[in-house]
């Protein structure tokens, strides 16, 4: 079956959008622990246009950042489609601002101070229920999470949806939001930068998103898609890498372009290189963001592999085919 | 497409009250309820002070008796090698092509170690909880219990809010029955927690008196906790014939009070098993005014006339573990022919004329099941089982 990208949406450090040209985000500082922790941040007025909206008043910038991105992928779209549109939405560390702000009183004076206001939005399918409210669909809505290959995870789960014929159309998103706790845990176990100076990459934040469906569109055009067991070891990981790229190969004379996103596992050099059209790591996010920068522009794309490695060892990949021209 | 059958090979199952489906049905059908004081954490200052929770030596005796290095691992993952494990034990040689789990808050407790540690400034004990919190994320219990029963398999997370269990199964049922998978190692789980505590409570959600599904004076829901798993292919005892899921965007944490959005998914169940007869209910029946209303006008828009149970009263609102462990029930009442009860039932409501299987279990002959689950962000699913 043949599965096509429609439309895709992106909300990062560099903007709303891509291809964006000529930005350098500088990276803001938090103080945690007693250390500054680098982060890259979306700017602020990226998501100006879905602030505003009633239903987001109380969210957290993860929620912005995933229905400004849902709302660019399906722009132009029936709104007959979109009320039976399933959303698969991913990410690797949820609502953690909410969570953190939730937990600060329960911790400091007993499990009698939640707020209530702030709970709903620690849920993890919170996103995935605005996404549903903004677009007006009542198709399901499913929320995957994983560690930062769950982008292409959730992708590779919507084409099973399509091919399975449950549905015509998938819309995928991914996002994920920078907190200073979660920089203290990825940059004490060596996946993200300590300090500006590190190589390691800076946490970032944003969404990505992927309108999929099976009517010919203009853009890429899925012909593959794998996930493999997690990798337990460096030795593993590798080979896991190795095993999903020749799964994903295909049956062709000309071999694809094979970029994967493995973000600080195990310390050892991935067999691929790394796209590096964006600044940072957001994990689930960066890993959709990944398929998005890759098959933009105007220029048709060679055929590509795309694959995923993250910190837990699960991993996923696709096969693109060449993007078509823009008309 | 032609849809493949799609069976319950085996199962596993732990809650409040019991290890394992035997002593699980069992205490099910004596109508034990495992709610009792918090022990876990100080739940001062909350209006609930009470839950379903799963007794930690037993837990640690359980998984340790699996693995002995589980013994230290953090209780999730625990209920995770036990429920997984009983059911590979009762599927030998089953190796399955992926692994859905569905569950809301991962290993919480974990997180809530690290945040203590960094906001006591505890140097030496931010460092331990760094190498801890690694496994707070709802994959590693499942990953590090797949590890140890030697399943390689992909694995997804499903984190729908009280749904995810429902929808984890439903995944799993899409997957097999389009043959994209042959067989999958699906199920639930969640523990319980501070934060998720303190969150219910905080909503009012939680009661601080019994909880009454269904019932005139219901005031809310006691949470639980637990696991529970199943091996899932073409053939076994309980087939899995049809799944539902449908969005409602009314509010983030209440339902319509149409109870749209639960028809809506029951209604999608029914048309894809084929509308079957339906000769048993379990209801979502968290015991929140709300839920219960919503949930009473479904079933009856729906047309299904069968009676209605909610077990959460027996084991609590075992949130992502939920969907899975009353589909367990659902299994148990299909092979062992009885309707589970719903306890602490003394008031029928007079908004409804559901017909309420109440305080005791009785022997039923029962071909086919409806499971209902809801959640938070309008997660609307519902299966149905039927024996073969």
């Amino acid at each position: 079956m043949n599965i096509f990208i429609h439309g895709t949406g992106l909300v990062s450090a560099l903007g709303r959008g891509w291809p964006l040209e000529g930005v350098e985000p500088q990276p803001v500082f938090e103080e945690i622990a007693g250390l500054r922790l680098p982060s890259l941040r979306v700017p602020t007025g990226a998501t100006a246009d879905v602030d505003g909206i009633p239903r987001l008043r109380r969210s957290g910038d993860l929620s912005r950042f995933a229905v400004a991105a849902a709302c660019d992928a399906v722009a132009g779209c029936d709104p007959a489609l979109l009320a039976g549109l399933p959303v698969i939405f991913a990410t690797t560390d949820g609502g953690v601002c909410h969570t953190t702000r939730f937990f600060a009183p329960i911790e400091a004076s007993g499990c009698g101070n939640g707020s209530p206001i702030l709970f709903p939005e620690t849920v993890y399918n919170a996103p995935a229920s605005h996404i549903a409210a903004r677009l007006g669909s009542h198709a399901e809505a499913t929320t995957m999470v994983g560690d930062s290959s769950a982008g292409l995870a959730a992708v590779c789960a919507a084409c099973d949806l399509i091919s399975a014929g449950t549905a015509p159309a998938v819309l995928v998103v991914a996002a994920n939001e920078c907190d200073p706790l979660a920089c203290l845990a990825y940059s004490r176990r060596g996946i993200c930068a300590d300090s500006a100076a590190s190589p390691l990459p800076i946490l970032t934040e944003g969404a990505a998103a992927v309108l999929l469906g099976t009517e010919p569109g203009p853009a890429a055009r899925v012909e593959a898609w794998s996930e493999g067991p997690p990798a337990s070891s460096p030795q593993a990981a590798l080979s896991v890498l190795e095993r999903l790229a020749d799964s994903l190969r295909p049956a062709r004379a000309e071999q694809p372009v094979i970029l994967a996103h493995a973000p600080g596992v195990f310390g050892l050099p991935a067999p691929f290189p790394t796209s590096k059209k964006l600044p940072g790591e957001g994990h689930a996010f960066t890993d959709l963001a990944q398929l998005v920068v890759e098959i933009g522009g105007d220029t048709p794309i060679p055929d590509l592999l795309l694959l995923s490695l993250g910190f837990h060892g699960q991993n996923a990949g696709l096969r693109l085919t060449q993007r078509y021209a823009t008309p | 497409m032609i849809p493949r059958p799609v069976a319950l090979a085996s199962a596993g199952c732990l809650s409040a009250i019991g290890t394992g489906m035997r002593e699980t049905t069992q205490n099910l059908r004596k109508g034990i309820s495992g709610v009792g004081p918090v022990t876990l954490f100080d739940p001062a200052g909350c209006r609930c002070t009470t839950a379903a929770e799963v007794g930690s030596v037993a837990l640690r005796q359980a998984a340790r008796s699996i693995h002995p290095p589980a013994g230290r691992w953090s209780r999730p993952a625990q209920m995770v090698l036990v429920a997984m494990a009983e059911a590979l034990a009762g599927s030998p040689g089953f190796v399955p092509d992926a692994v859905i789990i569905g569950t809301t808050s991962g290993a919480m407790d974990l997180g809530e170690k690290f945040f203590s540690a960094v906001a006591r400034r505890d140097v030496s004990g931010t460092a331990s909880a760094v190498r801890r919190v690694a496994y707070y994320p709802p994959q590693m219990p499942v990953i590090q219990s797949l590890e140890v029963l030697g399943c390689p398999a992909p694995v997804r997370i499903v984190s729908n809010a009280c749904a995810s269990g429902t929808n984890a199964l439903g995944m799993a049922w899409q997957l097999v029955r389009s043959g994209r998978a042959r067989r999958v190692l699906a199920g639930g789980y969640d523990a319980l927690s501070r934060l998720v505590f303190s969150g219910f409570d905080c909503l009012q959600a939680s009661t601080p008196e019994l909880c009454r599904p269904f019932d005139a004076g219901r005031s809310g829901l006691v949470l639980g906790e637990g696991a529970a798993m199943f091996c899932i292919t073409q053939e076994g005892p309980v087939r899995l014939t049809g799944y539902g899921a449908a969005t409602d965007t009314h509010h983030l944490t209440q339902p319509h009070p149409s109870g749209s959005g639960p028809l809506a998914a029951m209604r999608a169940a029914m048309g894809s098993a084929g509308s079957p007869h339906i000769d048993y209910i379990n209801a979502h029946g968290t015991a929140t005014t709300q839920n219960d209303a919503c949930e009473s006008l479904a079933i009856e828009a729906a047309c299904l006339h069968a009676p209605v149970s909610s077990t959460k009263a027996a084991t609590g609102h075992t949130l992502g573990a939920a969907g899975a462990i009353e589909a367990a029930f659902c299994m148990a009442a299909l092979t062992d022919g009885f309707l589970p009860p719903t306890l602490n039932y003394r008031s029928p409501d007079p908004s409804h004329s559901l017909e309420i299987a109440a305080n005791e279990a009785r022997p039923a002959v029962l071909r086919s099941a409806l499971s209902n689950s809801f959640g938070f962000g309008g997660s609307n699913a519902s299966l149905i089982l039927e024996l073969p």
